[in-house]
């Protein structure tokens, strides 16, 4: 064992000899940037070699590293081994805190028919008379319930007795979970969106069906890639790899229940309803399922049909609750779609209605009278600032607007301070900026050889990269609209979910031709549809049958093998 | 020769319709199909891939210019008696098993071909065995794999081992590219040479043709 310091931090860890830094990092659960994964293409996880020596500059960080960063000792953590003792790094890139969205449009009104509910009762004490078994006794309460628990049974008998045969029930669905005493009052629920780079989680009280209190968090598998391929890629070269994935996730959603927990002053017990909304692949990470085979094609996931299941099966920290999972509509349309779906009303409302999620994938789903048409479309992480060479996600020091007032740029900081990056939302202004000023011509070609936004440069390559990322949003569209048979004239409605979706400006996105042509009055910026998805099944059980409708209903178009989207991407990449 | 400036020209700006009437007129006027090609056709597609390198232009002008090149010796093509000095090699190229995007694969082949050499694109989603019978029926200088995927770039190793094991690598020179791929990784697997783009695939396939 060798040892090794963590600057600023002054961390001290003991790491087996020969170990990468990176592995080291993700293990030991220290912070850094890393898109790719530790593939050697995206130079995020930089690391200042202070102290110490290790395995020398190979051709990946020659690659990366501009000569200034090389002559600081500048160094990729996912090249490194660690070959002596005594070795001081520090860490360039952190994950940054992330402008979590866990907002919704609209407050929605749940019917009064919440998921998990309590149910007094009281029952006869056995005689002689009456020697019904205490399973029946219950049970005569109410036929429609159920009963399937084993360790409830075994704790059943002496729990009657302590209670006097007065108490009452904690009923999942229809299922009698728990029996607790007469004067138990406050259970809770908790809903989680869990996004491939965020999750937010939100507790409920389950007796007033009002939000208590929201904790968001960086998704921690961030370390082992950005997208949901790189994680999957991490799967497929570790055979520990679901494990590993699935294990962080848990720890880090077990850290918010035991947040809001103590936070709130509410006991771990009392919370008897958890539900997941999330995309194919976070799901079944969640779930410890492999998603390797969603990976490539033909993309099939391991399983479709919502989920109810034990929390112990999944949370060490909740042995009494119940888990429910959204159904998923393909490999790459999951329940965070589902679940934004039920938020928006979609199948409900009036009209023809486009629903996007804008992230590294675009989810797009098309109502047109009662059917639902869906496609998934890979828009690259231009929208979250990666690949983009000043790019940055949402959080502080970034840029997220930029506009003209009397001929000059004006532009708008997170946090305000100086600017260090520009977000996706942030680069879409710039754009259209640019568009506006003469600089960009309409296919893409920056005129002038430099163009700053305060000290953010925006560069040819910025620019091409995100028209491959607009484009394959806008294809996805018109994919979508001709399969419906409807032209623009014909859409009432657009709603936008997703972090990048937040923040968009929405003149600017019909500008540079991101969205149809329709009024921006008819656009709306729906925040975390996910989450509210995730909160609604909690207040109204019957959600569970709608989304399962939905998942049922809607019709996915593959456009991998749809020979229009090729047309319509190259088509949408001029502005 | 102006109509040869003209054609080069016509190229670039993707005009189709003016590179077909062109090609005509330069045959009447008797110009060789090797000059027709060499100095018209893939002189402008030469300047276009520049263009791509620098980022000045796009995918779709790539592609309009391309189409353009292919409708001029989609005239030129049946013409040809000898192919010496006109076809300068043969390249079979696909994206690997699993992976079903080909613009980028398609950019490249059009360039090749924009190059002089011959293609055989077997499109996506082409397994190993699929790349292995193409290299029998052809007999092609250059094997090139295409992957846009992180989970399906283990699938050029895959294919590398398997023309190993049906004896033909050393038959072919292997190239490979696309948008998660690095020249380590390339090195790593046992390819021969790794392009970052469309340009560069054409002057790595040169390279390795002229050292043949
Ligand atoms: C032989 O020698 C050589 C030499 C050089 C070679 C070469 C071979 N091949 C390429 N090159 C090089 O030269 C070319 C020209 O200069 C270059 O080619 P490129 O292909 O890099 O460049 C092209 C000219 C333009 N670039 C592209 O055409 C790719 C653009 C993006 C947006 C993209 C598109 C368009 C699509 N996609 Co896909 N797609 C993305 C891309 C994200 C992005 N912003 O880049 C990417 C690649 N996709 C991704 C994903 C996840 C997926 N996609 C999928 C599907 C699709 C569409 C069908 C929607 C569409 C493909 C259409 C088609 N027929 O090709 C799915 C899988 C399909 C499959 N099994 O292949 C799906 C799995 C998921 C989904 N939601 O649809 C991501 C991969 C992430 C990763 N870590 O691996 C992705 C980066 C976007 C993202 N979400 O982050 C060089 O790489």
């Amino acid at each position: 064992m060798i040892k090794i310091k963590i600057l600023p931090e002054n961390v001290l860890l003991e790491v087996e000899i020969g170990s990468n830094l990176l592995n080291v990092f993700r293990e030991k659960g220290i912070d850094i940037e890393s898109d790719c994964g530790g593939k050697g293409w995206c130079g995020k996880c930089k690391v200042r070699l202070a102290k110490g020596k290790v395995t020398e500059l190979n051709d990946v960080e020659k690659r990366m590293l501009k000569n200034e960063e090389i002559n600081r000792n500048i160094r990729l953590a996912c090249q490194l081994f660690l070959i002596e003792d005594n070795i001081e790094v520090e860490v360039m890139n952190k994950n940054k805190k992330i402008e979590i969205v866990t907002n919704f449009l609209k407050s929605r009104e749940g019917k009064k028919n919440p998921l998990v509910r309590l149910k007094p009762f009281k029952l006869e004490p056995p005689s002689l008379k009456d020697q019904r078994s205490d399973l029946e006794r219950l049970s005569s309460i109410d036929t429609n319930l159920h009963f399937e628990d084993l360790r409830l049974l075994r704790n059943l008998p002496h729990l009657l007795r302590e209670y006097n045969f007065e108490g009452k029930l904690v009923i999942f669905k229809d299922e009698i979970i728990d029996i607790r005493d007469r004067n138990f009052k406050s259970i809770y629920g908790v809903a989680f969106d869990i996004g491939t780079t965020t999750i937010v989680g939100y507790l409920l009280d389950m007796n007033d069906l009002r939000e208590v209190d929201i904790i968001s968090r960086v998704n921690p598998q961030r370390v082992y890639g950005s997208d949901v391929l790189s994680r999957i890629s991490f799967i497929l070269q570790n055979s520990d790899g679901v494990d590993i994935l699935h294990k962080v996730l848990i720890r880090t959603l077990e850290e918010i229940i035991l947040e809001f927990s103590k936070r709130n002053h509410i006991n771990l017990d009392d919370i008897y309803a958890i539900s997941i909304a999330g995309n194919s692949v976070m799901t079944h990470i969640f779930l410890g399922i492999s998603p390797e085979y969603i990976s490539y094609s033909p993309f099939s996931p391991a399983f479709r049909d919502s989920l109810v299941i034990s929390s112990r099966e999944i949370f060490s920290i909740l042995p009494k609750a119940k888990l429910y999972i959204f159904p998923l509509v393909s490999g790459y349309i999951g329940g965070d779609i589902v679940a934004g779906i039920i938020a928006t009303d979609l199948l409900r409302e009036k009209g023809n209605i486009l629903f996007i999620d804008i992230g590294t994938n675009g989810e797009i789903v098309l109502k047109v009278e009662d059917r639902l048409y869906s496609c998934a479309t890979a828009a690259g992480p231009a929208f979250e600032g990666g690949n983009i060479s000043c790019g940055m996600i949402a959080s502080q020091g970034a840029i997220d607007h930029v506009w003209l007032k009397d001929g000059k740029v004006f532009y708008s900081v997170i946090g305000g301070g100086e600017e260090k990056g520009i977000t996706g939302s942030g680069l879409l202004d710039a754009i259209s900026v640019m568009l506006e000023l003469g600089i960009l011509d309409s296919k893409g070609r920056i005129n002038d050889e430099e163009f700053y936004i305060g000290k953010i440069k925006i560069t040819q390559r910025d620019i091409r990269e995100f028209q491959l990322a607009k484009s394959a949003i806008r294809a996805g569209i018109e994919v979508l609209m001709r399969n419906a048979s409807i032209g623009y004239d014909k859409i009432d409605k657009i709603y936008i979910a997703g972090a990048f979706g937040n923040y968009i400006d929405k003149e600017n996105a019909l500008k540079i031709k991101l969205l149809p042509p329709i009024s921006k009055d008819n656009i709306f910026l729906v925040g975390n549809s996910s989450g509210m998805g995730a909160k609604l099944v909690l207040l109204d059980k019957e959600i569970i049958e709608k989304a399962k409708e939905i998942s049922k209903k809607i019709e996915y178009i593959e456009l991998s093998s749809n020979s229009e989207f090729n047309k319509y991407f190259v088509e949408f990449m001029y502005f | 020769m102006e109509i040869l400036r003209e054609i080069a020209n016509s190229v670039i700006a993707g005009n189709k319709k003016r590179v077909q009437e062109l090609v005509n007129k330069a045959l009447e006027e008797n110009i060789s199909l090797e000059e027709i090609i060499n100095d018209g056709l893939l002189a402008g597609m030469g300047v276009i891939g520049e263009r791509f390198k620098r980022n000045e232009i796009f995918v779709p002008e790539v592609l309009v210019s391309a189409r353009a090149m292919q409708a001029g010796m989609d005239i030129l093509r049946p013409l040809i008696v000898n192919s010496k000095g006109i076809i300068k090699g043969k390249i079979v190229i696909g994206t690997v098993k699993g992976d079903l995007h080909d613009i980028g694969k398609n950019l490249v082949s059009m360039m090749l071909e924009g190059a002089g050499y011959e293609i055989i694109d077997l499109g996506i989603d082409v397994s190993p065995e699929k790349f292995v019978e193409a290299i029998k029926e052809h007999n092609p200088d250059i094997v090139g794999m295409s992957a846009l995927l992180t989970t399906t770039m283990p699938q050029m190793k895959v294919t590398i081992d398997t023309l190993k094991k049906e004896g033909l690598r050393d038959r072919v020179k292997v190239i490979v590219g696309g948008a998660p791929v690095t020249p380590e990784f390339a090195r790593e697997i046992g390819a021969d040479g790794y392009a970052k783009d469309a340009s560069e695939a054409v002057e790595l396939v040169n390279s390795i043709i002229s050292k043949k």
